[in-house]
């Protein structure tokens, strides 16, 4: 075992949540800045091992609604024209369900403590149109969905039925072919880690996490909605009792805000302190991000919120002067240019899965001389 | 023979950031063990140090930090740290949400010795 020496210096480090070691956390310090570097970027896989993809014999074919099927190489897509830009997404179980929800909801209850906002980051992405890849197949007129085929499969996590499984999602077709939704073989300026779907993702603009099909081997081209299992089985939630649209589809990231510095536990010095955070809508911009420094009660616009850089973050930064010592409720809130801000409270109650939460999230600190 | 019930038994704060209840102790009337539980809230950084005696630490919710010669190395419930005699051993919580540890060693006093 390797002894600690004296005064190690302490470097933040992904945070395993779960037993299978399927997920990790993004540490709190990671989201401090503009671009969460790769070996902090949260991790959500559903198997434990990653597939092995040899990049010299990899093969990317799409078929079905097409009016020709073809198998692209890995030197084929490097071809096409490359699109190079920043993106934000979370996975709709990020952030932590308030306490009052959680002991009468079947929520994971180890990753919910351990999480915070880290199932989340921001980076720079390259790879190539998805559009620019179907025209090279040529879409049919009959054609309803695109359909995503990962290498990655195995039994269900959860319950382990279906004993064998492999990851796909689908997109409209206007997602799809929206020059934005990209075929990404680059992570802030490195190949795509193995963890991260090496050699090739799907990535979502502006969507959840779990769109952005990792090991991507298949494009399947559809004539009518795709129903499978991490459709419509997992990544769904229930709506309320009455409404006419029975369950909720994670697509679209909600507008949202967090606070990132202070840290988690940092003590705000009563001479004053430069709050900060991020706010995102995902395809929608922010109008503007308001901090409470009262639990609530008052509001005020943030002293500073920078521009966006494509599907970034905002990020923003608020100077505090505390009145006096003690202990304090911050909180920021987020509003998009459609009008629509996070709800002051947990927006998915009646369904047990915690997911979607966009909420204004109370943080406690504490003031000292 | 005691039987300890845990509500009877408040976590009482300890130090800046740190809450702690003893479950067994020689309050209790053990001799030879004690059995404590530790809550850890983020921002706390302990110091390097030893103990004469082994000393297990089991996660029971959160995570906590330590540091394994230069790197850190977080660990989950499903965990348990085994500091033995004399070897140095540092924790540290630069995390989301607070560690709820459980401490076990076989001994009713607990030396310290702080390297750091």
């Amino acid at each position: 075992m390797a002894l600690p020496k004296i005064g190690t210096q302490v470097a933040p480090q992904i945070i395993p949540t779960n037993a299978g070691l399927r997920t990790w956390a993004a540490p709190p310090q990671a989201l401090q800045n503009e671009i969460v570097p790769n070996e902090l970027f949260y991790i959500r896989n559903h198997w434990k091992e990653s597939p092995n993809i040899d990049i010299n014999t990899f093969e990317l074919k799409i078929d079905g609604e097409v009016e020709r099927t073809i198998t692209l190489s890995f030197e084929d897509l490097k071809k096409l024209p490359q699109k190079r830009f920043q993106v934000t997404f979370e996975c709709c179980g990020n952030s932590p369900v308030p306490e009052y929800f959680t002991k009468s909801l079947r929520i994971s209850s180890v990753m919910e403590q351990i999480k915070g906002h880290g199932i989340m980051g921001n980076a720079e992405w390259a790879g190539v149109s998805l559009k620019d890849v179907l025209e090279l197949a040529g879409v049919k007129d009959s054609a309803v969905e695109v359909m995503f085929e990962g290498a990655d499969h195995g039994a269900d996590e959860v319950v382990g039925d279906p004993a064998e499984i492999t990851y796909e999602r689908s997109l409209p077709m206007a997602k799809a072919l929206h020059e934005d939704t990209i075929l990404a073989y680059e992570m802030n300026g490195e190949p795509l880690p193995k963890d991260h779907g090496y050699p090739l993702r799907l990535l979502v603009s502006g969507w959840y996490g779990m769109n952005s099909v990792k090991w991507l081997v298949g494009i399947h081209v559809l004539d009518h909605k795709f129903d499978g299992f991490y459709m419509t089985q997992r990544y769904m939630t229930m709506n309320e009792p009455g409404n006419p649209v029975p369950y909720r589809f994670y697509g679209k990231l909600q507008v949202k805000s967090i606070i990132t510095s202070p840290l988690p536990g940092e003590i705000i010095p009563a001479s004053g302190y430069t709050l900060a955070g991020a706010a995102w809508s995902g395809e929608e911009d922010i109008e503007e991000v308001e901090i409470s420094t009262d639990g609530g009660e008052t509001w005020n616009p943030v002293d500073k919120l920078h521009d966006r850089e494509a599907y970034s973050w905002y990020r923003w930064e608020h100077q505090w002067n505390p009145p006096a010592e003690g202990k304090y409720t911050i909180m920021s809130r987020a509003t998009n240019v459609l009008g629509v801000t996070q709800p002051m409270e947990f927006p998915n109650p009646w369904d047990g899965r915690g997911y979607g939460n966009n909420m204004v999230f109370p943080y406690d600190v504490e003031v000292r001389a | 023979m005691p039987i300890i019930d845990h509500s009877d038994i408040r976590l009482a704060p300890t130090t800046e950031r740190v809450r702690e209840r003893y479950l067994v102790s020689k309050d209790r009337g053990a001799v030879s063990l004690t059995v404590k539980e530790v809550e850890i809230a983020p921002g706390w950084e302990g110091r390097l140090h030893t103990h004469p005696v082994d000393v297990s630490i089991q996660v029971l919710s959160g995570a906590i930090q330590v540091i394994l010669g230069d790197e850190v190395r977080t660990v989950r419930p499903g965990t348990t740290l085994l500091a033995p005699p004399g070897v140095p051993h540092k924790l540290i919580h630069h995390l989301w949400t607070p560690a709820l540890l459980m401490i076990t060693y076989p001994s009713a006093e607990l030396v310290t010795d702080h390297l750091e």
